[in-house]
């Protein structure tokens, strides 16, 4: 994918699957095994992120933004267009499953936010069990 | 060749060394006869086939893994590793309870230096055990003590063996300085374990300290660091623990000024950032998210989270233990 081109509304897409999520407070981190950064979401991103597990498109989520209670303004496309920078999504596959469009979200909408941690989990550590910054021998 | 096989109980893993050269024997005894405490529960089974071979491996590419003397790739055998000197480990197989590695090191790097880097392999087989028992390896101390539970938090060198022993002067008990276990037990409640009872502690700290004895006159565990390995129980009987129920994570740093002692509140993301930082995580989805899981629920759990700088000399101020104790 074309990082710098932005998202066309009808291209099916994924979350990369070395891209691992866990829920924090209302919303949940992202961790990209491969830049080794992580990514805080907030409720109404993590929502909108849980539809591309599966496979979704701009216009899904701005379907099921919409339907959450999100305002008609730019926000969705931002956030995903956000999202595809950071090299978060790929293609989806040929034969994936469009994500459920009845996911609802407990808490009220929120302008959908990501935050990229200033800096990255070490690519080189001191061993297997010690994710430390090697010192100079 | 010694004739029969060699055991370790390393936490939650029992170690089983088939025969192999005194040189390898030796070398994986200092390794893993420090790991002396006492765990219940029935053990999965690591065995290790070490082995003498005349070329070293093909390099591994560290697709899994990068370590500093060590690489770590995913193959369709499982995981491959070789080290600096070419050395290597393949996971060979498992089974209900336990897994085998193969071990090979090159003949002509037995009797150099290099035969430290059978450590590094040596330790990734007991990541793996580990982590197969069901524990997520944290690079981090703990204290315990009237019902609280610290994590300490730090980079290598970030003062978390200095505060841990402060901690244990003061009445705490260690659950180690540096090896921990951590996997969320029965009713969601995360649990930490100890692997071993010793203090990693810098030739300085005998300044603040003046127990520990002179610590230049003991060998160093490691050409990494001037540290020395100090044991719990020679220097404070009695007080180390097995298992807590961790109560705070304390993100750890140093202040090279000789300034008091500052705490802050860390938020939750915070809590969690710090104590992932702790764990050495793979480009292996289902293991990254085992960790992520567990931290969050960790944290998720209702702990608290403590930010603490400490300057330098801190120690010698009886304040800033007070101040600790009290922010908790």
């Amino acid at each position: 994918m074309n990082l710098t081109e932005p998202l066309t509304r009808d291209e099916m897409l994924s979350l990369r699957p070395d891209v691992v999520a866990t829920v924090l407070d209302e919303g949940a981190i992202l961790l990209d095994l491969d830049t080794k950064y992580f990514f805080a979401l907030n409720s109404s991103g993590w929502a909108i992120v849980q539809l591309f597990e599966s496979a979704a498109s701009l216009d899904d989520a701005r379907s099921f933004a919409t339907a959450s209670g999100a305002p008609e303004d730019e926000s969705v496309e931002l956030f995903l267009n956000r999202l595809h920078e950071y090299g978060l999504f790929e293609a989806a596959a040929d034969d994936a499953v469009a994500a459920a469009p009845t996911l609802e979200i407990a808490a009220a909408w929120l302008t959908p936010t990501v935050e990229r941690q200033s800096e990255p989990l070490q690519q080189v550590i001191v061993s297997a069990f010690d994710p430390s910054i090697p010192l100079a021998e | 060749m010694n004739a029969v096989s060699t055991t370790f109980l390393v936490g939650p893993v029992r170690v089983t060394l088939d025969p192999m050269l005194p040189a390898f024997e030796r070398r994986i005894d200092e390794q893993l006869q420090i790991f002396k405490t006492s765990w219940d529960a029935s053990p999965y089974e690591v065995r290790l086939r070490v082995q003498a071979v005349p070329a070293p491996a093909v390099a591994a590419r560290g697709t899994y893994l990068t370590c500093s003397r060590m690489d770590i790739d995913t193959t369709p055998r499982g995981l491959y590793a070789t080290t600096l000197c070419g050395a290597s480990a393949q996971f060979e197989t498992a089974w209900d309870g336990g897994e085998s590695w193969t071990i090979d090191f090159p003949a002509d790097q037995i009797d150099t230096p290099a035969i430290d880097q059978l450590e590094d392999l040596v330790g990734l087989a007991l990541v793996s055990g580990w982590r197969a028992a069901g524990w997520t390896p944290v690079h981090g101390a703990a204290v315990t003590r009237d019902g609280k539970c610290l994590l300490l938090c730090a980079m290598s060198g970030g003062g978390k063996s200095t505060l841990t022993a402060a901690l244990v002067r003061d009445g705490w008990q260690t659950l180690g300085d540096d090896k921990l276990l951590l996997r969320m037990g029965p009713g969601g409640i995360p649990e930490v374990a100890a692997l071993l009872h010793s203090f990693n502690l810098h030739p300085k700290t005998r300044e603040w300290f003046p127990e520990v004895g002179d610590l230049e006159l003991q060998p160093r565990y490691s050409a990494w660091t001037p540290k020395r390995k100090v044991f719990a129980d020679d220097v404070w009987p009695g007080r180390t623990a097995q298992r807590a129920h961790p109560t705070h994570i304390i993100r750890v740093r140093r202040d090279a000024q000789p300034v008091p002692i500052r705490i802050a509140p860390l938020s939750a993301e915070e809590m969690f950032r710090t104590l992932i930082g702790q764990i050495a995580i793979p480009k292996d989805s289902k293991i990254a998210a085992a960790a992520m899981r567990t931290a969050s629920l960790t944290v998720r759990s209702g702990l608290r989270g403590l930010d603490v700088v400490i300057g330098e000399d801190a120690y010698q101020d009886p304040a800033t233990l007070a101040a600790l104790t009290a922010a908790l």
